[in-house]
């Protein structure tokens, strides 16, 4: 089974950049521009981890999480610096990533799922 | 010789010889043919016809002699005389009483003599008719016979001649009083239709004397005037059938008609012994001159303005012109008969009480046999109408009757303007006095009494009535202006105070003229008075209101200077701000000009403002003048107000200037903070976009970062790194467009200067700050923008009026299920809109109010200052455009109305 990853953004580069950033073997990164389509894929389909973008047209990255299984891992990515902690949320980053750490958490949590089933 | 004798009857017989005026007459035809006529009879030498005087014998006439006259004694015919039958002497020589007869002696010889005596009808022997010869000779019988008839003769031509001479006396006598009477004697013959008129008759008909009766007749008829003709016939008709007498009035035409005379006939018809008229006489009378002069009294009597009644002793009218008529308002049917104390004349007097028919003058005069003269009268007329007379009634006896000739004039004019003038004078308050200074008497009229409040039955009449009224400074001001008066000195026009009884001071006006005497003495003064208390009274109050105008003038803050117009604009007046202000005494201002004060070209723009003023005749505000003072340069609000005579001619300038230099400061400085302040409001602003705009960099910022990563592993695919480089081209200039708009936001205002922007290039230039916030609200932002008008104004400023009601409208939605702002651009009206539209449905009526004023805010702590309304008001209002919230639409709408840029 491979590790899945889901990531919501209004912002079509930054999915491109984000799918080519963190492509790794046994990982799927399935990437939403439609808050629509990542609801209905998380259904079905639960990710390991699934980043959303805060700002997102008509709706926030925090009523999506909070529609979809509290189990699924979510991570908030936003421009917005002033925005407060939020529970929903495993982990907060902002905008720009650092590419870097967010390799090191995709990392890290991938090798856990890994053990897990392995 | 024998003297001739005197006879017994001497006396008789001389007055009857006198009475046959035939002495010393000249010689007659007549007689002179009888002497020869004797003497060739007689065949004598003389014949003579001797008339006995007292003393001579005298002869009318003489054949044969020469003498006139011989002395009686001596005379034949003395003898001859003395019988009645003939007196003859043969011989003279063989005659006893006349052989020695003088005139038998000497010259004429008389030797024969035979003397038929004349005698008068009377019986008396006045002469004889001798015939003489120096022959003895013997008369025959027939020559005897002869000779008495022809002394008969004698006598009958001598009495003839006395008839004639008196006959002729009388008839010139009647044609001289005919003439003086102009009155005409005719006759007519009713039995031969023959005509005899006297000269004047002649004369009056102006007919040549004499006539033939056809043509007299004639001529006669033709005079007469066609319509008085059948009456003439009339009367000589009647005249002849029953002998009536007439007189006859009538016209008679001469010149062919030209001149009229006219003429009263009276005929007189003589009858015969059986009652027959046979005879018509009478007079005829030239009256034209009556006629004339009575026309003329009786038209002077008619014509004459006066109306004139003639009454009888009862006071029946019993005659009347027709003046009375006019004046009385009466026919003459009326008017005949009726007395003066009939009801019907409603006669008054002066004061309105009745006028008793017992004191009209005509009864006065009538009672008291004495003239009534001016007596006044007023009537009412049958049209209740009033009427004024002034009647003079003078009695007279007229055939023994008590009669009186009322004369009047009618006065109603008079009396009506007296009236009047009363009224007015009344009106006025005017009284009107006269004053004898040399008997101190003092008349006055009934406004006199009432001005002093003196009661006429109290009045003394004395000029100490008058000055006992006066107070004692009306007293010292009235007898000096009297006295100067009275010297000649000046008119007395003065005011003087008076206490009347009450105690009440009054202030009178009066003035005076004076008559005066060829020794220049005054003799009387006549004046008026009148009550000028409240007139005096009014000028302490406007002096003091003069002294409060003068305080309040020199006490506001305000320059206020007036300038004569009429001249070169030099000032009249200038008040203690004025003079503070310019730093100069108001007495080195009056009647200097601007020129005389101010620099040259300081002096020219004032004046042009003054002309300028005078031009428009309109109040001119100069906003703002300058003006060198001592204390510096000054500035001025001026207004310069123009004041016109009567005549429309400038007269004065009125200025009113406030110094606003201080103001101007103030302004500057108010300027200044608003700038700070719009600055200060826009930082807020950007405080609060600053987190959404943060947001906007960071997306495109997180894309270059993230392409940046990727450029590694990119290299080796050209088409991959093209994409990667060109994303973060496009990123890159996204965040340069959101920094320059931001930029361009922060900027501080430039002031005032004002730039042709497009109104829709603002809006998007605005958008970028905005669209964040809208984004992170999810407002969607709608743009219909149908404009292309460029609006003159400070973009920097319009454009933070955009986005702060942007920002207004994203947070008054952002709760709302609807979230929505529209942004309009359009023309109307000859007006650039712009309306923000958001999904609310309005500002509650409460809110409205203090919308656009200061820290007004809905919002909670923290998310507003409560400023970008009132501050958006005032960049808005500085544009002269209008911020205001249209309410016909049903969702909130926000407007701003730019004038369009030509």
């Amino acid at each position: 089974m491979r590790f899945k990853i889901y990531y919501l953004d209004d912002e079509p580069d930054l999915l491109q950049i984000f799918e080519e950033t963190f492509q790794e073997e046994k990982t799927e990164i399935t990437t939403f521009s439609e808050p629509r389509a990542l609801i209905e894929a998380a259904g079905q389909h639960p990710p390991h981890l699934l980043f959303l973008d805060f700002r997102l047209p008509n709706i926030t990255g925090v009523q999506i999480a909070r529609q979809l299984d509290p189990l699924i891992p979510k991570i908030l990515v936003t421009g917005d610096m002033s925005l407060p902690k939020d529970e929903t949320f495993l982990i907060q980053f902002e905008k720009p990533i650092d590419a870097e750490i967010v390799g090191v958490f995709i990392e890290k949590h991938r090798q856990a799922f890994l053990g897990k089933t392995s | 010789m024998k003297k001739a004798p005197i006879p017994f009857n001497e006396f008789e017989r001389k007055r009857a010889l006198d009475a046959l005026k035939i002495l010393d007459t000249p010689s007659e035809e007549a007689f002179d043919q009888i002497t020869e006529l004797a003497a060739s009879i007689c065949q004598t030498k003389l014949s003579l016809v001797s008339l006995i005087d007292t003393h001579r014998q005298w002869f009318k006439s003489r054949f044969g002699l020469l003498a006139t006259e011989t002395a009686r004694d001596i005379s034949f015919c003395g003898h001859a005389i003395m019988g009645e039958d003939i007196f003859e002497v043969e011989d003279s020589a063989l005659h006893p009483d006349f052989c020695d007869n003088p005139l038998f002696l000497g010259e004429p010889n008389v030797r024969f003599y035979a003397g038929a005596p004349l005698i008068t009808s009377g019986g008396m022997r006045i002469g004889t008719l001798c015939v003489i010869d120096s022959n003895p000779k013997k008369l025959s019988e027939l020559q005897r016979k002869t000779l008495k008839s022809l002394a008969k003769q004698v006598v009958a031509l001598f009495e003839l001649r006395i008839h004639r001479d008196s006959l002729q006396s009388v008839y010139s006598q009647l044609r001289e009083a005919q003439s003086i009477a102009k009155t005409g004697s005719w006759q007519y013959d009713l039995l031969t239709g023959e005509q005899l008129w006297s000269t004047e008759h002649y004369k009056i008909f102006e007919i040549e004397e004499p006539q033939p009766q056809e043509k007299l007749y004639q001529l006669y008829r033709e005079r007469i005037h066609p319509e008085d003709l059948p009456y003439l016939n009339r009367f000589m008709d009647r005249a002849a059938k029953f002998g009536e007498d007439f007189i006859f009035d009538h016209r008679v035409i001469l010149d062919d008609g030209k001149r009229i005379k006219f003429v009263q006939g009276i005929g007189r018809v003589a009858k015969d012994s059986h009652g027959k008229p046979v005879l018509v006489s009478g007079t005829c009378r030239d009256k034209t001159k009556d006629i004339e002069e009575e026309n003329k009294y009786r038209s002077l009597f008619e014509i004459m303005s006066e109306g004139f009644v003639v009454q009888d002793s009862a006071g029946r009218i019993i005659n009347h012109n027709r003046a009375a008529l006019e004046i009385l308002a009466l026919t003459a049917d009326q008017l005949h008969g009726r007395t003066s104390m009939d009801p019907r004349w409603r006669a008054f007097k002066e004061d309105g009480r009745d006028f008793p028919g017992h004191e009209h003058p005509a009864m006065v005069a009538l009672s008291t046999g004495k003239p009534v003269y001016g007596a006044t009268m007023g009537l009412k007329l049958p049209d209740d109408s009033s009427r004024w007379i002034r009647i003079n009634a003078v009695p007279m006896k007229q055939s023994g009757e008590s009669r009186v000739m009322v004369t009047f004039t009618d006065i109603t004019k008079l009396v009506q303007a007296q009236e009047e003038n009363r009224f007015i004078l009344d009106t006025l308050g005017i009284g009107v006095w006269k004053y004898l200074p040399q008997t101190q008497e003092l008349i006055w009229d009934h406004s006199m009494y009432q001005l002093f409040d003196i009661n006429p039955s109290e009045f003394s009449g004395h000029y100490q009535a008058w000055e006992s009224s006066l107070t004692e400074n009306g007293r010292k001001q009235a007898l000096e202006e009297l006295g100067k008066a009275l010297r000649g000195e000046k008119e007395f026009d003065t005011t003087f105070e008076i206490k009347t009884k009450s105690g009440e001071k009054r202030h009178i006006g009066g003035r005076g003229k004076i008559i005066r005497d060829p020794n220049n003495n005054p003799q009387v003064m006549y004046g008026i008075n009148w009550d000028r208390t409240v007139e005096v009274e009014n000028e302490i109050r406007l002096s003091e209101q003069r002294v409060l105008l003068e305080s309040v003038l020199n006490n506001i803050p305000n320059m206020v200077f007036v300038k004569n117009a009429a001249r070169d604009f030099s000032f009249d007046l200038f008040n203690k701000a004025g003079e503070s202000l310019l730093g100069i005494p108001s007495d080195k201002l009056i009647g200097k000009n601007d020129f005389d004060l101010f620099p040259k070209e300081q002096a020219e723009f004032f004046l042009a403002k003054d002309r300028e003023v005078f031009k428009t005749k309109q109040i001119l505000k100069i906003d703002q003048e300058p003006l060198d003072t001592p204390h510096g340069k000054k500035w001025l609000r001026t207004y310069k107000v123009p004041t016109f005579k009567a005549d429309g001619s400038p007269d004065l300038l009125i200025g009113i200037s406030t110094d606003i230099t201080e103001e101007l400061e103030l302004m500057k400085a108010l300027e200044t903070e608003r700038t700070k302040s719009i600055q200060n409001s826009k930082l807020a602003s950007l405080g609060e976009m600053s987190a959404g705009i943060a947001h906007e960099i960071n997306n495109p910022l997180a894309v270059i970062i993230g392409n940046i990563n990727l450029l590694k592993g990119s290299v080796s695919n050209p088409e991959k790194l093209d994409a990667k480089i060109g994303s973060i081209k496009r990123s890159a200039e996204r965040i340069a467009k959101i920094v320059k708009g931001l930029r361009k936001f922060s900027r501080t205002s430039e002031g005032t200067i004002r730039k042709p922007e497009s109104l829709n290039a603002l809006v998007n230039e605005a958008m970028i700050l905005t669209e964040a916030k809208a984004k992170r609200s999810f407002v969607d932002i709608k743009l219909d923008l149908q404009s292309n008008s460029t609006i003159l104004c400070d973009g920097v400023e319009i454009e933070q009026v955009i986005v702060n009601l942007v920002n207004n409208a994203i947070d008054a939605v952002r709760h709302l299920e609807q979230k929505w702002v529209e942004i309009h651009t359009f023309e109307e009206n000859n007006e650039t809109v712009l309306q923000i539209v958001d999904s609310g449905t309005g500002i509650p009526h409460e809110i409205e109010q203090k919308l656009f004023q200061p820290f007004f805010t809905t919002k909670v702590v923290g998310e507003g200052t409560g400023l970008g309304l009132s501050i958006s008001k005032g960049i808005i209002d500085s544009h002269q455009a209008t911020l205001s919230l249209n309410k016909k639409l049903t969702n909130t709408c926000f407007e701003i109305r730019f004038p369009k840029l030509n």
